[in-house]
């Protein structure tokens, strides 16, 4: 009797928690960098990943204040080490209990962040060593090139004359304890001169965990940094999947389809990507030494009008759905073909007709496809029922765009195996993100309804990064921002980017194909993104906040 | 086939029309070079195998056909991968290099003889130039952007232009007095057409027993100082050329496979393999394996007419004038060209008299413009592609011929494709050596690698192909 998908994935242990060797024990693999676990904050990786989590920003009016503030907090900043074991305490739990969820096994987390303004304060004339640009400009000056079309004077938080020297992230599993905790370092806080100027709740969907407002799933394909966790050997930060049978797949994917990426790409003091994926690049520090450890956070709130995106759907795919090709299109569809994924998480390269909830929940094929060629089964080694690969349909090349649109939203900020506008495949690497966003606001059940929150929904995003020009404002401004790029024939990244290109009127126009190499061009004017805050921020060490921003007072 | 039943000239520009023969002459240069290219692939296949390039003027595919623009970003990869991103821009505006040295340290200047260290080019490669203006306080006035390419500017003088192997073959009837008008108009009033010509033969001595003439005295020289030092009319960096893009469209359509068999499909990979240009450019990769991907399909592929290089488009978001207004789009000129079309051939950045401020007031993404490359940063570069019947080849693929170094000093520079048969040098290692596709077999142990290299090239039932002049390079 075949096991079925949905048996399978019943029976897949979600997380070994307590086995240490994550990878094949592969001779050829290239030896990785020991992470610094207990001086990197946790929220970088592996990420909180609470269901509740509030961002409060502080601007410093006492720095003497602030320093001793920072002393008080520092024993609240998680870091990777503490992360790490809380998730692999809460999955033995939940194996023992059959897969239900342990009701009291609770963690409540806090990472920090600073503007550049706040390191000058705080640390001196040694923080001018952070050189990248848009770090030190701040998100309000740089906002426009990204096609914002918003004035930062509007924004709730991170506008002119009201950018924070200080965002705190606090997440927890149970709501009392975290409403305390940031109660109690908010207090502190203020009498020491360190002022709270915002405050807001990000909630992860109770109605569709893991989903944002517009309905998708969100955060299935992340980067895999490389790195190892201690001495014991293979024990890697980013688990390896694939069974070494399977060829060079092994040593390029943690999950099958998750890129393993060098960890300077996302963490100070570590190599980044070098021209071949398999070999360490330099070590990238390109700040103070004390930057060693830390990381960019870029923290954006973006309201999501999730009527006005259904709209436009429900609209362009009845239009469409009369022309030749496109015959029986959808608004689940046709969102579907330009985000790239179903709502589930299926990829459409997978599943060009329909969504397929149990390969969108399976983490270990819902990220697996190539688009420069065919793609063919993984063998995983710790998944006996996948030694054969995965059971559902496999991709078929498609170069050209003809089944995942070039214009679909994952195919514009990842070009994955085929090559891209800046130069065949380095970008795939080299302009990653770790996205630890999460949605704000309540869900909206029905887009056209009653709407009681006034359209107050959208997402917290935040992302880690060693550079945020060359990385998160790459992906914004450049290849989500603009027609052509990174790979034609495809165009405007529909689903959430902003033209902002002068005489265009922020029309976004992108083309797909229909069933029979027929094209349709679907455009609008109208706008679903809105920018209402953020900021770029510097995520220290643990060490640098001890040592210099909390030292020397 | 194509509307005029010729390969026309680039973006259908129209300076030939009232030359006559000038059309025919150039759509037989432009046939001639895809037909050796065909030629040349033919050579390097296996037997039974079918070159999938093909001329469409002469042999036009039948079926639905799928147009592919190709793009690239304009600013040099290889200057940022050298030298990082401020030495990058300082570079790419303001140093000139003399022929007899190439901006690629893994390689030797490109010609030989006292001549050519006074003629100088561009250290931009990515089939886009650029020139910056200042005015006396040092700010950037006016950058005028080309993607020209020198053979249309030789064929116009009405010189013979070189096949792929830098032979003279193909005639041009030509007008010395339009390339002069043309200069005059667009460059300086104080051109004269001696000083774009060679005044005697420029020959190439780097084999001293067999010196080459390469340009001839009388003919147009594409190093005249109006196109280096004091201006620019075309692009000079000597792989920026038409004929090199034919020939890197052709080449790229063969499949290469690596020491487990596999195909190589990654681009850079792709590129060291087949030694088929420059590894750190954001061009040559995406070139070579956006045709190879189609090339696995089995298609049919070519160049769309009119052939040529092009500045696809400009995006100024967040281009900002001194009071903090997005610049308009009429800021970026075009000059040659249909802007329409996206075949864009030469541009100009600058501020309309009387607005009160200059290019070097505007901030990009609130920093200010001190470098034309900030600019050149936001164009895209194209070819357009063309193909059609997938599935009509099914080639077998032919071993790797080259590889690339990398050495610890320059730790993010592939060095030029170099013959795979020899051994990189000690302390270096063979970049891809895990084979270039990300299905492939387990890569070999370092030390078996070039004993299996040894035998994959064993393998091979193909001559190794003669290195052609712009692939040497």
């Amino acid at each position: 009797m075949m096991n079925t998908p949905t048996d399978l994935l019943r029976q897949l242990p979600k997380f070994d928690a307590m086995p240490r060797h994550t990878g094949p024990n592969v001779p050829e693999a290239p030896a990785e960098p020991r992470l610094a676990i207990n001086d990197i904050q946790g929220n970088v990786f592996p990420g909180f990943n609470k269901p509740t989590t509030y961002f409060t920003a502080f601007r410093i009016e006492d720095v003497a204040g602030a320093k001793a503030w920072l002393a008080e907090v520092l024993p609240f900043i998680s870091t990777v080490e503490e992360v790490l074991a809380f998730r692999r305490l809460y999955s033995a739990r939940r194996k023992r209990l059959g897969g239900a969820k342990p009701p009291d096994l609770v963690d409540t987390n806090t990472n920090i962040g600073f503007s550049y303004e706040g390191l000058r304060k705080l640390a001196g004339v040694s923080a001018e060593e952070f050189s990248d640009e848009a770090f030190r400009l701040g998100l309000a000056e740089r906002a426009a090139h990204m096609g914002d079309s918003t004035d930062p004077c509007d924004w709730v938080i991170g506008g002119p004359g009201n950018i924070p020297d200080v965002l705190l992230i606090t997440g927890g599993d149970d709501d009392d304890i975290l409403r305390a905790r940031v109660t109690a370092l908010t207090e502190e806080a203020e009498k020491r001169g360190v002022v709270k100027m915002w405050e807001e709740v990000g909630l992860v969907r109770r109605d569709l965990p893991g989903h944002e407002h517009f309905g998708f799933e969100d955060g299935v394909s992340q980067p895999g940094p490389r790195g190892t966790l201690s001495d014991i050997p293979d024990d890697y930060l980013t688990p390896r999947y694939i069974d070494a049978s399977q060829g060079v797949e092994a040593l390029l994917y943690g999950l099958p389809g998750q890129d393993l990426v060098w960890p300077g790409e996302f963490v100070f003091g570590y190599p980044g990507q070098g021209p071949d994926p398999l070999v360490a690049g330099p070590v990238r520090n390109p700040g103070p030494s004390w930057a060693a450890n830390g990381s960019y956070l870029t923290f954006n709130r973006l309201r999501q009008d999730v009527k006005a995106f259904w709209t436009f759907m429900t609209e362009t795919a009845a239009e469409l759905a009369t022309q030749p090709g496109f015959e029986g299109m959808t608004p689940d569809k046709f969102a579907a073909h330009l985000v790239g994924r179903w709502k589930s998480g299926a990829p459409v390269a997978r599943t060009p007709d329909a969504d397929d909830p149990t390969l969108g929940q399976d983490q270990y094929a819902n990220n697996h496809f190539f688009y420069g060629s065919d793609t063919k089964k993984a063998s995983l080694h710790r998944m006996p029922r996948y030694g054969g690969g995965d059971p559902y349909p496999d991709a078929k090349s498609d170069p050209l765009g003809l089944t995942c649109p070039l214009a679909a939203h994952i195919r514009k900020v990842n070009t994955r195996d085929v090559s891209n506008d800046q130069g065949g495949t380095h970008a795939t690497y080299a302009v990653r993100l770790l996205r630890r966003g999460m949605p704000f606001g309540l869900p909206l059940e029905d887009p056209f309804g009653p709407d009681s929150e006034d359209g107050n929904r959208g997402l917290m995003w935040v992302s880690y990064q060693t550079s945020i020009i060359d990385q998160f404002e790459f992906l914004r401004g450049n290849w989500m921002g603009d027609a052509k790029p990174p790979r034609m024939p495809g165009g405007d990244d529909m689903i959430v980017g902003m033209n902002g290109r002068p005489g265009a009127e922020r029309e976004r126009t992108c083309l797909i194909f229909g069933s029979g190499l027929e094209t349709a061009t679907p455009s609008t004017r109208q706008e679903w993104i809105f920018q209402t805050g953020g900021g770029y921020f510097f995520s220290p060490s643990i060490t640098a906040i001890r040592e210099v921003l909390a030292g020397g007072g | 086939m194509t509307s005029s039943g010729r390969y026309d000239p680039p973006a259908f520009m129209t300076d030939f029309d009232d030359i006559p023969g000038q059309l025919e002459a150039w759509s037989n240069a432009m046939s001639g070079w895809v037909d050796e290219m065909i030629s040349q692939v033919q050579q390097q296949l296996p037997p039974g195998a079918e070159c999938q390039f093909y001329n469409l003027v002469t042999n036009p595919q039948p079926g639905p056909h799928l147009e592919q623009d190709v793009i690239w970003a304009a600013f040099p990869k290889l200057l940022r991968v050298l030298y990082g991103t401020e030495g990058a821009f300082e570079l790419a505006d303001n140093k000139l290099y003399p022929l007899t040295e190439s901006n690629d340290p893994s390689r030797a200047g490109f010609y030989t003889g006292e001549i050519w260290k006074t003629l100088f080019y561009r250290p931009l490669d990515e089939y886009c130039e650029w020139r910056v203006e200042k005015n006396d306080a040092g700010k950037i006035v006016r950058v005028t952007f080309t993607s020209e390419p020198p053979e249309y500017w030789q064929a116009l003088h009405g010189d013979e232009l070189a096949d792929v192997n830098g032979n003279p073959a193909y005639p041009t009837v030509g007008d010395p007095k339009k390339v002069l008008a043309l200069y005059q108009d667009l460059v300086s009033p104080e051109v004269t057409l001696d000083d774009l010509r060679c005044p005697f033969d420029f020959v190439d001595e780097t084999d001293p027993k067999n010196p080459v003439v390469i340009y001839r005295k009388g003919g147009y020289n594409p190093y005249n100082k109006w196109n280096s030092t004091h201006g620019i009319m075309h692009l000079g960096q000597p792989n920026n050329s038409l004929s090199a893009e034919v020939g890197l469209g052709a080449l790229a359509t063969v499949i290469f496979h690596n020491l487990t068999n596999d195909p190589i499909v990654i681009g850079e990979a792709l590129v060291c393999a087949g030694r088929l240009g420059g590894p750190n450019r954001t061009s040559d990769p995406t070139i070579s394996s956006t045709v190879n991907d189609l090339a696995r399909l089995g298609a049919a592929i070519t160049l769309r007419n009119p052939v040529g290089l092009y500045m696809d488009s400009i995006d100024l978001t967040g281009f900002h004038d001194p009071s903090g207004q997005q610049v308009p789009q009429e800021f970026f000129r075009v000059v040659r060209g249909r802007e329409e079309d996206g075949l864009i051939e030469r541009a100009v950045f600058e501020v309309p008299e009387g607005e009160g401020y200059v290019v070097g007031d505007i901030t990009v993404a609130g920093v200010p413009i001190r470098y034309g490359g900030q600019i050149a940063e936001h164009i895209k570069v194209k070819l357009v592609g063309l193909g059609s019947s997938i599935g009509k080849y099914s080639n077998a693929s032919i071993p790797a011929i080259g590889q690339c170094c990398v050495g610890p000093s320059q730790p993010l520079f592939l060095r030029r494709p170099s013959d795979i048969a020899v051994p990189c040098d000690a302390a270096m290692y063979r970049a891809f050596a895990w084979g270039g596709n990300p299905q492939g077999g387990m890569p070999l142990p370092q030390a078996e690698i070039m004993s299996a290299t040894a035998a994959m090239l064993a393998t091979a039932t193909t001559r190794r192909p003669r290195m052609a002049r712009h692939r040497s390079r």
